[in-house]
């Protein structure tokens, strides 16, 4: 676990960008709770945080208006299609810790695999 | 065939004022509106323009143009004037559509044939002007709405284009 | 071994570090390296002048240019495409000041002489007033351009005769451009003369975008995604191969979605059968396969091969252009871009890749009008002296490793988002500028 903030420096419904070890996370408190998703829209991968909750309290990607859940990561609104990953979070003497989980091998994406192609659901109704 | 249609006539005035009308529209971005005064049928053409010797002709090419369109893809270079992201016009050109010599002749079916000259000035950001200058051939055709355009053949005076981009409306 | 004939002090091989993928911006607006490219590239490289098809009849020319200087590309009357240095012996005069035409001798229209359409000087004007040692009209004809070789009907022009020949100038990338250009029996002939514009932008940056630049569509061409003309998922087009041909000549080739109409680059369905019998296998299944390819012929010749939807509610339609980045001053360039198709191309297929190229690209298109305001900018912003101390930035996609089991020659990196191939251009551009044999 890794130390990212401050409990008090944490705004309500605001979501902040954080480094945890290797992870780039975007927490956000609401009340006394401190949640952590992976910060990266998983759409076209744009900075989730920093940011607001959307009045019904789901995490809205700035550029193409995509929606997760901030507890469960779940795509709430396309056009993401994958969910983020949550981070456990712990409070402790108030400071807020995170766990950044495992260091990804390999962050390529698909496309850098020899011989790959794209699926007909990337191309939707183009053609 | 075709006949004249004199200077200072009601239709000669009517005509003239729709190119008037149609030049405000552009000048002030109501690129929308400017859209509903093309007929359904519209051909909007800009063909080449190469310098040749007078014995080959005035140069314009047959084959190839800077503007080749319909109304669908006039629809759509309206529409994406309205995104934000057609950087070309972000921030926009600020044009002034100058038209002028107007000679009006009206075919058996009705419709106007226009011949005008024009120049266009288009001034972006502090950079210099660009001057774009020609004769435009309007076919317009009266509707129940007014007058829309059939066709429009711009004859381009350049034939290198002096400027990085055509990304106004001529 | 590096040398320079040039009496500044530029180090220009200091100006691109194609390893780290730091390139000077003063390459985008020095004079210095204006002249130098001038001087070692653009007067050495094979440049394209024409092609065979805008010149189809005996005595028919187009005024064209070589490294800046008007040349005349003219067919003779024996058959034979020339080029010669648009320049009358005598005074210089240019000789045919029309952007083309059809003549069966060329007439300086100062003194009168005259030249055949193989550029011999026929007559001059009172000839009986020059003593015979004064006048050897033999050796009076038009300069011709040194050297002059046609490739599948594209005819490029070198005004140094050191330069080593086209076929071992293009070296594999005539693997990829016959795929391009010579995929049917007839092969491709143009449509109509080039547009031709001027835009105040280093030549280098309508290259660089050229190398097979495929992930600025969805920033630079925002306007388009956003009307729902581009697939929706920005990754949809990061699959295919960046691929180093030859030296620095580079291209991607990109797969669209896995449908009938995307095979072949979207080219109509009775072109296909003469492809696949007028290619080899292995290229024929690369077209197959992929429906996006845009590259460069080091240094200024490029071309794209692509299928775009010239309005919203027209399908997919595929149009191959080839244009040159002529520059015209450090940060000036004219661009002449032709619209290509097949020659075996019915009207109707004419008239739908012309609808779809002018409604997209050239000056007017919706496309490129936001490619010409983005490196326009570009070039602005690399003139100033503090600007120039901080060196523009190519790093994506570096530690790809190459697919070794590409089927095609050159090197192949797995993926078209990266900056690979813009890299391999920059290379060769210093190796052109530094050496004196950058072929060997």
């Amino acid at each position: 676990m890794v130390r990212v903030a401050a409990f008090a420096d944490l705004a309500e419904a605001r979501l902040k960008l954080v480094r945890a070890g290797h992870a780039k996370l975007a927490i956000v408190r609401t009340g006394e709770t401190v949640r952590a998703v992976s910060a990266m829209c998983t759409h076209a991968r744009i900075f989730l945080a920093p940011g607001e909750l959307t009045e019904d309290g789901l995490i809205e990607c700035p550029m193409h208006g995509a929606k997760f859940s901030p507890d469960d990561g779940s795509v709430r609104c396309p056009p993401a299609t994958t969910a983020l990953t949550v981070h456990e979070v712990r409070l402790i003497d108030g400071s807020v810790f995170a766990d950044p989980g495992e260091e990804p091998v390999a962050a390529l994406p698909d496309s850098t695999k020899p011989g790959a192609r794209p699926s007909a659901s990337q191309w939707g109704n183009w053609g | 065939m075709t006949t004249q249609v004199p200077l200072g006539s009601a239709d000669y005035n009517q005509v003239l004022e729709w190119l008037y009308r149609e030049a405000a529209l552009l000048d002030s971005g109501q690129f929308e509106s400017w859209l509903a005064l093309m007929a359904p049928d519209i051909s909007y053409e800009m063909p080449t323009r190469q310098s040749v010797y007078p014995k080959d002709g005035e140069g314009y090419s047959h084959d190839f143009g800077f503007f080749a369109e319909n109304h669908a893809s006039l629809e759509t270079r309206v529409k994406r004037l309205g995104t934000e992201q057609a950087w070309a016009e972000q921030p926009g050109s600020r044009t002034r559509h100058f038209v002028s010599n107007l000679l009006l002749d009206q075919s058996d079916s009705g419709e106007f044939h226009a011949a005008t000259c024009f120049m266009v000035t288009r001034i972006r950001s502090d950079l210099p002007y660009d001057f774009f200058t020609g004769e435009r051939r309007d076919v317009l055709r009266m509707t129940d709405d007014g007058l829309r355009l059939a066709k429009r053949t711009i004859l381009f005076d350049q034939t290198v284009l002096k400027s990085y981009n055509l990304s106004i409306f001529l | 071994m590096t040398s320079s004939t040039m009496t500044d002090t530029t180090d220009f091989a200091a100006l691109v570090d194609e390893e780290r993928g730091h390139i000077s911006r003063r390459i985008y607006a020095d004079p210095q390296v204006y002249d130098a490219e001038q001087e070692k590239l653009f007067r050495r490289a094979w440049c394209f002048l024409a092609h065979e098809s805008e010149v189809p009849n005996p005595g028919d020319y187009v005024e064209r240019q070589l490294a800046g200087e008007r040349i005349l590309v003219i067919h003779g009357k024996d058959g034979v495409i020339r080029a010669f240095l648009n320049s009358c012996r005598h005074r210089g005069m240019r000789l045919c000041r029309a952007d083309k035409g059809n003549a069966t001798f060329l007439r300086c229209p100062y003194h009168g002489w005259s030249y055949s359409s193989e550029g011999e000087l026929v007559s001059v004007f009172a000839e009986e007033l020059y003593h015979e040692d004064n006048l050897d009209k033999a050796d009076l004809g038009l300069i011709p351009v040194t050297q002059v070789e046609t490739y599948k009907g594209f005819i490029f022009g070198s005004w140094s005769a050191e330069t080593p020949a086209l076929t071992e100038y293009l070296g594999d990338m005539r693997f990829y451009l016959d795929i391009l250009v010579a995929r049917t029996p007839g092969g491709v002939e143009v449509v109509g003369p080039p547009q031709c514009w001027e835009v105040h932008t280093n030549w280098k940056f309508a290259t660089d975008n050229f190398t097979g630049d495929n992930f600025h569509l969805y920033t630079a061409h925002g306007s388009v995604a956003e009307l729902g003309m581009l697939p929706p998922d920005p990754m949809a087009l990061s699959f295919g191969n960046l691929i180093q041909a030859h030296k620095g000549h580079v291209l991607h080739i990109v797969p669209g979605p896995p449908i009938p109409q995307a095979e072949y680059f979207g080219v109509p369905m009775e072109l296909r059968p003469l492809i696949e019998d007028t290619l080899s296998p292995q290229q024929a299944d690369l077209a197959k396969g992929h429906a996006f390819s845009v590259g460069t012929v080091f240094p200024n010749l490029s071309f794209m091969q692509v299928m775009v939807q010239g309005d919203l509610y027209s399908a997919p339609t595929p149009f191959l252009s080839f244009r040159i980045w002529q520059p015209t001053g450090p940060t000036t360039t004219k661009v002449w871009s032709w619209l290509m198709v097949e020659k075996e191309a019915s009207p109707e297929y004419r008239k739908a890749t012309y609808e779809a190229y002018v409604r997209t690209f050239g000056p007017s298109g919706i496309f490129e009008q936001d490619d010409m305001e983005n490196w326009e900018e570009c070039t602005r912003m690399n003139t100033g002296a503090v600007a120039q101390r901080y060196n523009l930035h190519h790093g994506m996609a570096l530690h790809v490793p190459a697919d070794r089991d590409f089927p095609g020659p050159g090197n192949a990196w797995p993926g078209s988002y990266g900056e690979r191939t813009q890299l391999c251009f920059y290379g060769e551009w210093k190796r052109w500028l530094t050496m004196e044999e950058p072929w060997a």
